[in-house]
């Protein structure tokens, strides 16, 4: 058995739970080797909802955060959100979803310095929804800090950093727990990209992406494609960005198709074609610092 | 967006950074369509690559299918999702054209906040096609006399203006606007033609193809509505047509 998260809410048994009066507020999570909080959402805007807000996670092995669909049904047929959340330093994916839903939304959540940024993947078995989407509303996402990624006097580690991991929708989900010891987390993708797949970032100011190279000198990147996007990555639209502090070089970076995917076991005779078509698309963009 | 070769250098207003692996263009006329084949064997048959064209700017977008991603025990289940998204510029016309035979069952929508173009989808095959928009049939382009073949798709009608054209060639062309999901099933039918000794002029004289649908109707006793007339042209007056099912009776086999 691999379910390792510190804190797992509502959601050890990998199947929706009820969670009736539970209130997880004000709470840190660290070092966790799986993910720090694997915690169930709200309902999109329900603002008073405490079922799970103001919590941080940070110098996790794993995710910092995996939000997760509740047991209120509309959460997966209509739109579930995470909100008021804050990560910093998660190896993995800082605050990433991988579950079914209409619409997935993180809002008013903070990210810093974190290797795989934020992932948001809405899942649509079948292709039953109208729409697939997943959104980042009112955010903050920061870049490498001045702080190490090691205890002092220890090796430090020296991934690859980046701010948002580029969203899409896709057909297949991933447990809420992993009961293998080689358990994948959200950033795996394994499955066929969704037909309404769709991804909105509204209102977020992007910090401090100084450089695209980080401290060790390993690529550092505001917005990059999840390196299993094979498939279909949608159009990325921005809304009101604020980039504050980001150089140009490290704003975005679109790796081409990885050759090795044109084999008889993946794309066949060339590789999966998603990453030849990416666009992204801004309205209402300042630049500040 | 995506540093494509073919593609990219095509658009308008787009310079390439080098840094970003990446085009950084100022225009708003750039989305992405996508295609998906609806049909039962769509997730085991290849029509792949899949080549999205313009031929005035040089546009050419080779597109592959979806990553086969289970297993049947040690072998890979050889089953991809036939969907193929392509960045476009949408202010301009593109030709689809398919590696195998096109699925019967398709469906296109555009992602774009701007623009709106016409899509011409290469068959290797006759048959009939009808199109669909939000779940309504688009009634395809009267005949025209002039070219012999259904008048060209104009965009004027909206979303969903199509016509399907047969004979020499077969192709189908729809318009599409942002948003816009284009159904396109196809219409159980025999191809059929008929050549006639007359003049062009005699031909339309004597009612054109109005009456000539009357009249092959009235010899099989059908509706003269499941007559399709696909193309006419000089030789010395050839039909190409379609006898459809009567949609009152059946639905179409593919569905």
């Amino acid at each position: 058995m691999d379910k390792e998260a510190c804190f797992s809410i509502c959601a050890y048994s990998n199947e929706k739970e009820p969670c009736d009066d539970v209130h997880v507020t004000n709470n840190i999570a660290a070092g966790c080797p799986y993910a720090g909080f694997v915690a169930p959402g709200h309902a999109c805007g329900d603002d008073e909802s405490d079922l799970f807000k103001w919590n941080t996670a940070h110098s996790t092995l794993g995710a910092g955060m995996l939000i997760i669909p509740g047991d209120d049904p509309s959460h997966t047929a209509v739109c579930y959100e995470g909100s008021s959340l804050a990560v910093y330093k998660a190896q993995w994916g800082s605050i990433g979803t991988a579950y079914e839903a209409a619409e997935i939304r993180m809002r008013d959540v903070t990210v810093i310095d974190s290797k795989d940024g934020i992932n948001i993947y809405a899942s649509d078995k079948g292709d039953k929804f109208p729409t697939n989407k997943a959104v980042l509303i009112n955010s903050h996402v920061y870049g490498e800090t001045e702080a190490d990624d090691c205890p002092e006097d220890h090796d430090c580690l020296c991934p690859q950093k980046m701010g948002v991991m580029l969203f899409y929708g896709q057909n297949g989900s991933k447990d809420y727990h992993h009961d293998v010891t080689s358990g994948y987390l959200t950033t795996n993708l394994m499955s066929y990209g969704s037909w309404a797949s769709e991804a909105e970032y509204s209102g977020n100011t992007f910090h401090n992406f100084i450089s695209n190279t980080t401290k060790c000198g390993n690529r550092q990147t505001l917005l990059r494609r999840n390196p299993d996007s094979s498939d279909y990555i949608p159009v990325q639209k921005f809304y009101n960005t604020i980039f504050d502090n980001v150089s140009d070089e490290a704003m975005v970076w679109l790796e081409d198709p990885d050759p090795h995917w044109a084999n008889a076991a993946d794309c066949a005779g060339f590789p999966c074609t998603a990453p030849n078509n990416v666009v992204m698309t801004f309205e209402g963009t300042s630049f500040t610092g | 967006m995506s540093d494509t070769a073919r593609v990219s250098e095509t658009f308008k207003d787009c310079e390439f950074t080098e840094q970003w692996n990446a085009w950084q263009c100022q225009q708003e006329n750039l989305g992405v369509l996508v295609a998906i084949g609806d049909d039962g064997d769509a997730y085991d048959r290849s029509v792949v690559p899949v080549y999205f064209t313009n031929e005035e700017s040089g546009y050419t977008n080779k597109v592959n299918y979806m990553m086969d991603n289970t297993w049947d025990g040690f072998y890979a289940s050889q089953k991809h999702k036939s969907m193929f998204p392509t960045m476009v510029q949408t202010d301009r016309n593109y030709t689809v054209e398919y590696s195998g035979t096109p699925f019967g069952n398709m469906r296109y929508k555009l992602w774009s906040k701007e623009g709106a173009f016409k899509v011409k989808v290469l068959y290797w095959n006759a048959g009939s096609y009808k199109v669909l928009v939000d779940g309504k049939e688009v009634e395809a382009n009267a005949f025209d006399r002039n070219t012999g073949i259904a008048k060209p798709v104009s965009g004027l009608r909206g979303c969903g203006e199509n016509r399907f054209v047969g004979g020499t060639t077969n192709y189908l062309e729809f318009w599409i606007t942002p948003l816009c999901t284009v159904q396109v099933k196809p219409v159980d039918s025999i191809p059929s033609n008929v050549r006639m000794d007359w003049t062009m002029d005699e031909f339309y004289s004597a009612g054109g193809t109005t009456s000539f649908a009357d009249r092959v109707s009235a010899a099989l006793g059908i509706h003269a509505s499941q007559i399709k007339i696909v193309a006419v042209y000089k030789g010395s007056v050839v039909v190409d047509y379609l006898v459809t099912v009567d949609p009152e009776s059946t639905e179409s086999a593919s569905d």
